[in-house]
């Protein structure tokens, strides 16, 4: 009797969890369907690499040769608030007509000591970094 | 009839709160770790589906709370926005969740006014569900 008992409140029990775990589910919904096609994704483009290695390793010279000043400019802007950055995770790449653009997200501190995170992309033509955002 | 059932019920009701509990803890963890990627978040997609097809009401609803003229400068923006871009391709790049923190990047593809395609790359800054940064 005690056994069956038991056997009985286990199989509530899960059927409890099984419905917390689809009430969890609903509480956060899957996003809306885009009425527009996605693009396929391409590799890493070996130059965006590159920058995203030297702003791992702290390197501004190696920054200052690979960008000129506008795009270090743009890069600035994409990077604030950021000053310490402790890693850059590449999260894709996509391909329009030559343009790939390779997307980041950087973590690290602000100036606050905040730990903060702040997406970038560079545009990549011809093997070269052409754009930052 | 209701008495006998009532142990079980509580019984059932303290398994859902803790699946609850550890699924929604469990999987904002896996998210910031990026265990398994990082999904889109229905919110982000939300707010480039109103950008694009320039729903101010859905823009404003995911945007930080803000004063009446700010919000009056975006349903202005969007109507003069209206009908001067037609989206060709949406591409979800990835993001990352840390914290209360969340980044997603999506690569646009437009026609604008004169014809002329546009492949550009949005990032979107979401804190506790609202937009809080877009460039």
């Amino acid at each position: 009797m005690n056994k069956a008992k038991a056997i009985i409140g286990l199989v509530v029990f899960l059927g409890g969890a099984i419905a917390g775990a689809f009430g969890a589910q609903l509480a956060n919904p899957a996003p809306p369907e885009s009425p527009w096609r996605g693009l396929p994704p391409v590799e890493e483009p070996a130059a965006a690499a590159r920058l995203t290695s030297f702003l791992l390793q702290d390197d501004a010279r190696g920054l200052a040769r690979s960008l000129d000043p506008q795009l270090l400019q743009r890069l600035a802007g994409a990077i604030e608030p950021l000053v310490d950055i402790d890693e850059v995770m590449f999260t894709g790449a996509t391909e329009r007509q030559g343009d790939i653009l390779s997307a980041y997200v950087a973590g690290g501190r602000a100036q606050s000591g905040e730990k903060v995170i702040v997406g970038i992309v560079f545009r990549v033509r011809d093997g070269k970094v052409v754009g930052v955002n | 009839m209701l008495r006998a059932l009532r142990p079980w019920a509580i019984v059932f009701v303290l398994g859902a709160l803790l699946s609850f509990v550890v699924t929604a803890i469990g999987g904002g963890l896996l998210e910031e770790k990026a265990v398994f990627g990082v999904h889109e978040s229905a919110a982000s997609r939300r707010y480039m589906l109103g950008l694009l097809q320039n729903e101010s009401d859905t823009l404003v609803s995911l945007s930080p709370k803000t004063d009446v003229v700010n919000r009056a400068m975006q349903y202005a923006q969007s109507q003069e926005a209206t009908g001067q871009i037609t989206p060709i391709s949406l591409t979800y790049l990835g993001g990352r969740t840390a914290g209360s923190l969340a980044v997603h990047i999506y690569a646009i593809e437009i026609r604008a006014a004169g014809g002329q395609r546009q492949f550009f790359p949005l990032a979107l800054t979401l804190a506790s569900g609202k937009v809080v940064r877009r460039e």
